[in-house]
């Protein structure tokens, strides 16, 4: 099979992890990304992670840079950013997180690079947008995802702390929409001839994802808030069986109603005048929820699986992830994928989130060391190997 | 300026919210998207949620099905009518892009699966998105965000203070999170057949974009076996990175993970001589005095209002953000000066804000086109251009197979 992305060349001049997940995304539909790192390496690798004694490194930094190469520049000096430029003239895409005033200073703006290369597509991300005060801040993705774009105070119950993120759970929701906006540009120039930026940052895509609460607001709706698990609609909620296992309940429509109380055998609820009409409920949800929770509480969750399940309500279990890796459905769907690793071998790791029929899709080796392509990209690229010794000689690339 | 999908046809056979969606981002970059609806309309487009206010709106009805479905145009036609599926096959036969929501057992029932529509259109980009993926025990089990993106895949697991009931996620999050996967999926398979000229089947589900929203901590589990804990905001792994409380009542967080950045926020925090102290000298020595780091920063952190300890975060170089409320970053000046919100035109209403494509081209337009479309006010227009002549047209109305406003 061939991949969606063959012969795609992508620059990535990105740390941390939104972008080269993103790198790594495309790397798996078959593009060749070359990932351009400090002669230290990308602070991602080193981050302050609890080791794993099984796992040399961060399993984090494996993930978001398999199968790319990888190559060590020196953007300080003027002829480390020219060897960046002179690579840019060959690849179709470059990404980079690097915000705007650090893009100027190193002469790697979109209109620099363009101007030698109108075909590239260039990704321009950042934590706060191109434009307005904020552009050069610093950010990760729970400074400018989860807390600035109001994503945990809506999921805060009031009157609490908000709730600490799972670690990058921001940036790799973010990487799907960084590939799709590569994709979009790349299917355009196949009309147009011509490449182009395409911006977007945390920000963004966290205001994306809070849509739905957002629009209300935006026309002069409430704002949206937390609601406390107790004062929240009971057909959407979280429950907690006899075994201690949680679940999630998600029967908002009308016709629901009678379905869950037959789950419940809990007849008499249904035609209960405080619970008959959807206005009811939810102006009695603590009332409703309180049956619910003692009703619940005296099966384990298997049982009311089975019996939510033979009412055609839709529930889920909250899953803790070590129980994942066996879930059937995972395995039937291929979601998980073996990738190799130099010191471990073979690992399980994540697959590529998408399966084409017709197109391979998949990781296809392990991330880079630091500067371990460095030789061969630029030999590629046309450097001499006297070129390249006096580059690193220099100081300007790593080896 | 040209959209970036300006001519690409998308059909679009999906209710509630995370296929629309991505359907909405192709329309609004330019795709022509026609929604498939039942004669009664997606349900999501009356799903009750009383409290977002809908009847106070001045848009009225569901406010989000707004967002997912704006720049469309919608078709009613009855899938359980013979004639209505024949309808979708043949407006199928010219489209670039199908998008489902349907399990695989009612693609089957309709007569709709990607095998029998690929066999009149090989060149049809095919997109199949369910709760639980295409195989396995569940995959006509249905799903919403919250039990298959969040609940299933352990996203959930990790959000939230430990013992406690899990963290409501807030409605649509998921669904919006999985869109660009979807359309990044899709524009996948566009970009092949430009190459190729063949169509495909591209697939993916709620679950599985849960999984790699969590996929750091899925990788963790995957290689160590270790159960992924909420992490307790007075307990947690790095004190440097944590939530706070100002004394005005606002929170913040800040994330400092660099060996160097612990002068920062001893300095910020008024404190330089907690670099004194040896509990806090290293990384290790802070993560085994965190409670201890915990209870000294929330104590500093009480001193002053939120805004005082912006400016001072800023002067000492502290990575840091607001937890804002989403007013606050609806008016945020950094969300306006990068058209992050987007007005929509609106018939009547002349136009009102909404949440705009995640994305900003340089070269090529992004932007609402339009308001959604009422169920079944472009069957006629659509049947038309498919080559429908009226007495078909009216034949279908009359035998329910199609629905027109």
């Amino acid at each position: 099979m061939t991949s969606p992305l063959d012969g795609i060349r992508v620059l990535e001049v990105a740390s941390w992890i939104a972008v080269p997940a993103a790198g790594a995304l495309m790397a798996d539909l078959g593009a060749t990304v070359i990932k351009v790192e400090s002669g230290i390496g990308d602070a991602w690798r080193a981050a302050s992670r609890r080791a794993v004694s099984s796992f040399p490194g961060n399993p984090g930094f494996q993930l978001d840079n398999r199968g790319k190469q990888g190559i060590a520049i020196n953007l300080d000096r003027a002829d480390g950013q020219a060897v960046v430029r002179r690579l840019v003239q060959s690849v179709d895409v470059f990404t980079t997180n690097l915000v705007p005033g650090r893009r100027l200073r190193y002469g790697l703006a979109y209109e620099a690079l363009a101007a030698t290369n109108p075909r590239l597509v260039y990704l321009a991300f950042s934590g706060y947008g191109d434009d307005g005060p904020d552009r050069d801040r610093l950010s990760f993705d729970f400074t400018a995802f989860w807390a600035r774009s109001g994503m945990l105070d809506i999921m805060a119950e009031p009157d609490a702390p908000p709730p600490m993120p799972p670690g990058s759970m921001g940036d790799h929701a973010t990487a799907p929409l960084l590939l799709a906006a590569i994709m979009t540009a790349l299917f355009e120039r196949e009309r147009s001839g011509l490449g182009q930026q395409v911006q977007t940052s945390l920000l963004n895509s966290a205001l994306w994802a809070l849509g739905s609460d957002l629009q209300q607001m935006l026309v002069g709706g409430p704002v949206p808030k937390a609601t406390p698990r107790l004062q929240t609609n009971p057909m959407r909620n979280s429950y907690r069986a006899g075994d201690g296992r949680w679940f999630m309940l998600m029967a908002p429509a009308e016709r629901d109603w009678p379905r869950v109380c037959a789950a419940l055998e809990r007849p008499e609820l249904e035609h209960d005048p405080r619970f008959a009409a959807f206005a009811d409920r939810t102006r009695n949800g603590p009332q409703l929820i309180a049956e619910m929770d003692a009703t619940f509480a005296v099966r384990p969750r298997r049982e009311w699986g089975e019996r939510l399940d033979a009412q055609g309500v839709v529930w889920g279990p909250v899953e803790a992830l070590p129980g994942v890796p066996d879930d059937p459905q995972v395995q039937a769907n291929g979601y998980l994928t073996q990738n190799t690793h130099p010191a471990v071998g073979a690992y399980l790791t994540l697959n590529t989130p998408m399966r084409f029929s017709r197109s391979e899709a998949g990781p296809r080796g392990p991330a880079p060391e630091v500067g371990q392509h460095t030789e061969e990209v630029l030999l590629a690229a046309g450097y001499t190997w006297d070129d390249i010794t006096a580059l690193r000689d220099s100081g300007a690339i790593g080896v | 300026m040209a959209g970036v999908l300006d001519g690409v046809r998308v059909l679009e056979v999906a209710t509630w919210i995370a296929m629309p969606a991505a359907g909405m981002l192709m329309a609004d970059m330019g795709a022509d998207v026609v929604k498939v609806e039942s004669l009664t309309g997606d349900t999501w487009r009356g799903s009750r949620t009383p409290r977002y206010g809908m009847a106070a709106s001045p848009l009225g009805g569901n406010l989000t099905f707004e967002v997912d479905n704006r720049s469309k145009r919608s078709i009613a036609i009855n899938l359980d009518h013979q004639e209505g599926r024949a309808v979708v096959q043949r407006l199928a036969a010219h489209a670039d892009v199908l998008t489902t929501n349907l399990v695989q057992q009612r693609r089957q029932r309709y007569g709709l699966t990607y095998d029998e529509l690929a066999a009149t259109n090989p060149r049809l980009i095919y997109a199949a998105f369910t709760g639980y993926g295409q195989l396995g025990p569940d995959r006509d089990r249905l799903g919403f965000d919250y039990t298959a993106f969040w609940s299933r895949s352990g996203a959930l697991s990790g959000l939230g203070e430990p013992g406690q009931p899990p963290v409501a996620p807030h409605g649509t999050i998921g669904d919006h999170l999985s869109a660009p996967l979807l359309l990044a999926g899709i524009l996948g398979a566009l970009y092949e057949r430009e190459k190729s000229g063949r169509g495909q089947l591209v697939q993916s589900s709620l679950l599985q974009a849960g999984l790699w929203a969590n996929v750091a901590g899925m990788q963790r589990a995957l290689v160590t076996g270790e159960d992924q804990q909420p992490i307790s905001r007075l307990a947690p792994g790095n004190p440097l990175l944590n939530s706070y409380c100002a004394a005005d009542g606002r929170w913040f967080f800040f994330v400092m993970n660099g060996p160097a950045d612990w002068p920062k926020v001893a300095n910020a925090a008024g404190h330089p001589e907690w670099l004194d102290d040896p509990r806090f000298a290293t990384p290790d020595a802070r993560a085994e005095h965190k409670v201890d780091l915990v209870g000294l920063l929330d104590v500093a952190f009480a001193e002053h209002d939120r805004d005082e300890w912006s400016r001072r975060f800023d002067e000492h170089g502290v990575i840091w953000g607001p937890v804002q409320r989403s007013s606050e970053a609806a008016a945020d000046p950094q969300v306006r000066a990068n058209g992050y919100v987007a007005a929509v035109p609106h018939p009547t209403l002349g136009s009102y804000e909404s949440v705009a494509v995640p994305l900003q081209y340089s070269r090529s337009d992004v932007g609402p086109k339009g308001p959604a479309p009422a169920v079944g006010q472009h069957t006629r227009a659509v049947l038309a251009e498919a080559g429908y002549s009226a007495a078909e047209v009216e034949g279908l109305l009359q035998a329910g197979a199609v629905g027109a406003l």
